[in-house]
């Protein structure tokens, strides 16, 4: 069997036409020849390709003809559904010959795919799309960990992820969030009005019922380009939005949260690189009477919720400071607060145990010990959960270090603890152990710093579990999350090292950074991250740092009015809050709450 | 589960190639292609993380190919044996298989416009017969056959080469 004679056999092998004798020459030939099974994929490769190719040219080609909205097409599309509506079924496709591009994650209510309910699990192919009814919900989710969070009401078409992902959103919202693209292959996201292109940012689409007022974009993270249909473009960034209508202009603007606008004018009139105190706003104004609670003061009182090593967490949904502490032989109390960026003032969100257990990890009335919470804090975005764990206990008897290893996460809604049960290798928890909620892969990222079993470990709250990953030497640091690059960074103690969190092995990168070894060289200290400046910004008094991921590089900004750092270190009370571009921070009771606009030098 | 179902998703198309590859036949491959991914979803909790995907999911679909065919009377599958040494010769990543779709598409865009219409015939998302291409651009099943023959030997000397021998 010559070349020829092979190719010959593999035509009429893809054409169904091989005759039995020919079958069994070509079976021959493969199973006795490797060079020819080269050949075999070489042809066959070709042929598969050849499919997925037409395919993917039909599904742009589908997108095209639908993006443009004329009324004339609304017209008879309306009569389609009502013809579909009637159960006549007019244009039949087979899922089946189109290749899986994405799985649904979750599904809340009725979605239907092709008028048939789906379920999680279920795969989406090519060329398809999902409606959800008025009060569902759905999320999908792509190979590279892409995430597509659809809103009631809403409709996308041609799901495809050949060339880059590209779906049609008809009419509703869209959530994304979009890993970093390959070059040349962002995704595409088309409306009725226009067209996003994301190479990897969080982003919300909407497409209103009401056409004339078109396609809103606002984007979270990263930027977004948006073109409309008469060919403009803008670049969109993080906390902007622009409108994709006819008849109106294509700009950017800054998406203001009505419910920010008080703070949002605040900031405003803030320079560059400056601090401002915000008045009125005294964490002791809202402490619990001292005479009603006597068995919760311990050696110290309340001041030590901040001073004495405790952090915080923000709930960017309510955009509230969050802050816990106290414990050990300081303060018993547990009651946690709340700062609102919204109305500028402090909310005491539960009330203290009046008799909290000595040195136990759980009150009579169910809620957790006070403790000294370290950097054991973090707020579960998608759970809209704030997550405690380890610390120092409250207790008579001093000492520190007991185990507080019951993990305990905070429902903002309901305003209730709970102590959950959670599976696998867990952290046996210590002082001095910090962590950080990344929304790529959705977990708590913990540096453990138990001798034990020291070590980075992650827990993921929807399946409730934990799960080990080495055994790094993790010890009074403070974790922030660069979604951007996908990594952990760990600051503090004289050491930066980073983990890749998109790779198969979570492996440490100690970081020779140039600059700030006085900064590296604190221990606790506030940190977070900036997506607007592309920059880790930390404070642990005196000036503000930041640190260039790309170019790890540490520069500092010095600005007047700072307030005094909190002696045992800052930790999460120094958050950036995304709608507003400020990083918020907390001090002590007994000062103001202060916010910093940060300007890239 | 979700991590298993994002690496199919990763390595899908290369999935799908081996599939037709040994399923020329597109829609019986679509079937078996869906089978797999239902079993992949199935079995992920067996799966161990950081081993070899690619393989644990091709042993899974020569198995699926192999039920696919029980099901389909008067189509022969190959030898199973030859099955098995093609699924052991199959090395392709989705690394690879992005630069042969590059390269293809590059040859495609080469070919000449009436040998594409048949080639784009074929292949589309109703994949049409000889009979039915030769019935919609009149001509002869023998021409059809022949074009199409003669497109898929110029595109896998395109592609080998690199660049185009010239139109055929």
């Amino acid at each position: 069997v010559n070349d020829d004679r092979l190719f010959q056999l593999l035509e009429d092998y893809v054409e169904g036409r091989l005759s039995a004798a020919d079958q069994s020459a070509l079976e021959e030939h493969l199973s006795s020849h490797p060079e020819a099974r080269v050949r075999f994929w070489d042809y066959l490769h070709q042929h598969a390709l050849l499919r997925q190719l037409a395919l993917n040219a039909e599904g742009k080609a589908l997108a095209a003809r639908t993006t443009r909205p004329r009324r004339r097409i609304w017209i008879a599309a309306a009569a389609v559904l009502l013809v579909i509506g009637s159960g006549v079924v007019l244009w039949s496709i087979r899922r089946g010959e189109r290749p899986a591009v994405a799985v649904v994650e979750k599904v809340d209510g009725r979605v239907l795919r092709e008028n048939q309910a789906i379920a999680a699990g279920d795969p989406l192919f090519a060329a398809e799309g999902l409606e959800t009814a008025p009060q569902a919900r759905a999320v999908i989710r792509f190979g590279d960990g892409t995430r597509v969070e659809l809103g009631p009401g809403t409709a996308i078409r041609n799901l495809q992820s050949i060339d880059g992902k590209h779906v049609q959103l008809v009419r509703g919202t869209l959530r994304a969030q979009v890993v970093k693209q390959p070059a040349g292959e962002p995704m595409r996201i088309r409306t009725p009005d226009g067209e996003a292109t994301v190479l990897g940012t969080t982003l919300k689409l909407m497409v209103d019922g009401d056409r004339g007022k078109g396609t809103r974009l606002e984007v979270e993270e990263g930027k977004v380009r948006l073109s409309n249909l008469a060919g403009k473009a803008v670049e969109v960034p993080s906390g902007h939005f622009a409108i994709a209508a006819l008849k109106t202009e294509l700009v950017s603007k800054p998406n203001l949260v009505p419910s920010l606008a008080t703070a949002a004018a605040l900031v405003e009139k803030m320079p560059p690189n400056s601090w401002l105190s915000l008045p009125n706003t005294l964490m002791w104004n809202v402490i619990p009477d001292r005479a009603k609670n006597p068995k919760i003061q311990g050696t110290a009182g309340p001041s030590t919720i901040v001073t004495g090593w405790s952090g915080g967490a923000l709930d960017s949904r309510r955009h509230q400071l969050l802050v816990w502490g106290g414990g050990s032989t300081m303060y018993f109390g547990n009651e946690l607060y709340g700062f609102s960026l919204e109305t500028l003032s402090w909310s005491r969100l539960t009330e203290p145990c009046p008799d909290p257990t000595d040195g136990g990890q759980t009150n009579p009335d169910g809620t957790p010990n006070a403790r000294a919470t370290y950097n054991g804090l973090a707020y579960i975005a998608h759970a809209d959960r704030f997550f405690a764990l380890g610390g120092d206990p409250a207790t008579t008897r001093g000492g520190g270090g007991a185990r507080l290893d019951l993990l305990w996460t905070f429902d903002l809604a309901g305003r209730r603890w709970s102590a959950r049960k959670a599976s696998g290798t867990k952290p046996p928890t210590y002082l001095g152990n910090t962590c950080a909620y990344d929304p790529g892969s959705r977990k708590v990222w913990w540096g453990e710093a138990n001798p034990d079993a020291m070590g980075l470990y992650s827990y993921d709250y929807d399946s409730d579990s934990w799960t080990r990953h080495n055994s790094d030497h993790i010890y009074y640091q403070t974790s922030v999350i660069d979604p951007r690059r996908g990594l952990l960074v760990n600051v503090g103690y004289g050491k930066v090292f980073a983990y890749d969190l998109r790779s198969r092995n979570v492996t440490r990168q100690d970081w020779t950074t140039r600059g700030g070894e006085s900064f590296v060289a604190a221990t606790n200290p506030g940190l977070d991250y900036d997506p607007v400046a592309d920059r880790i910004v930390g404070w642990a008094g005196g000036g503000v740092w930041s640190l260039d991921p790309a170019t790890r590089v540490w520069t500092a900004v010095s600005a007047p009015n700072a307030p005094a750092p909190t002696a045992n270190g800052i930790f999460g009370r120094w958050r950036y809050v995304p709608d507003l571009g400020v990083f918020v921070v907390v001090t002590s009771i007994d000062e103001n709450v202060h916010i910093f606009k940060f300007a890239k030098p | 589960v979700e991590a298993v179902q994002a690496l199919f998703l990763k390595h899908s198309a290369v999935l799908q190639g081996f599939i037709t590859g040994l399923v020329p036949d597109l829609a019986l491959a679509d079937d078996v292609y869906q089978e797999v991914f239902l079993a992949v979803s199935r079995l992920a909790p067996k799966f161990r993380l950081g081993t070899d995907f690619l393989a644990w999911a091709r042993s899974i679909a020569v198995l699926k190919i192999h039920e696919g065919y029980r099901g389909r009377k008067g189509v022969r599958p190959l030898d199973a044996r030859v099955i098995e040494l093609l699924a052991a010769s199959s090395v392709e990543t989705p690394d690879t298989w992005s630069q042969r779709r590059r390269s293809l598409s590059k040859c495609l865009e080469k070919l000449a416009p009436r040998a594409r219409e048949v080639v784009d015939l074929r292949y589309a998302q109703t994949p049409l017969s000889t009979a039915e291409i030769s019935r919609k651009l009149s001509w002869t099943p023998h021409a059809v056959d022949v074009a199409l023959s003669r497109a898929r030997r110029w595109l896998q000397d395109c592609t080998r080469r690199g660049v185009a021998p010239g139109a055929v």
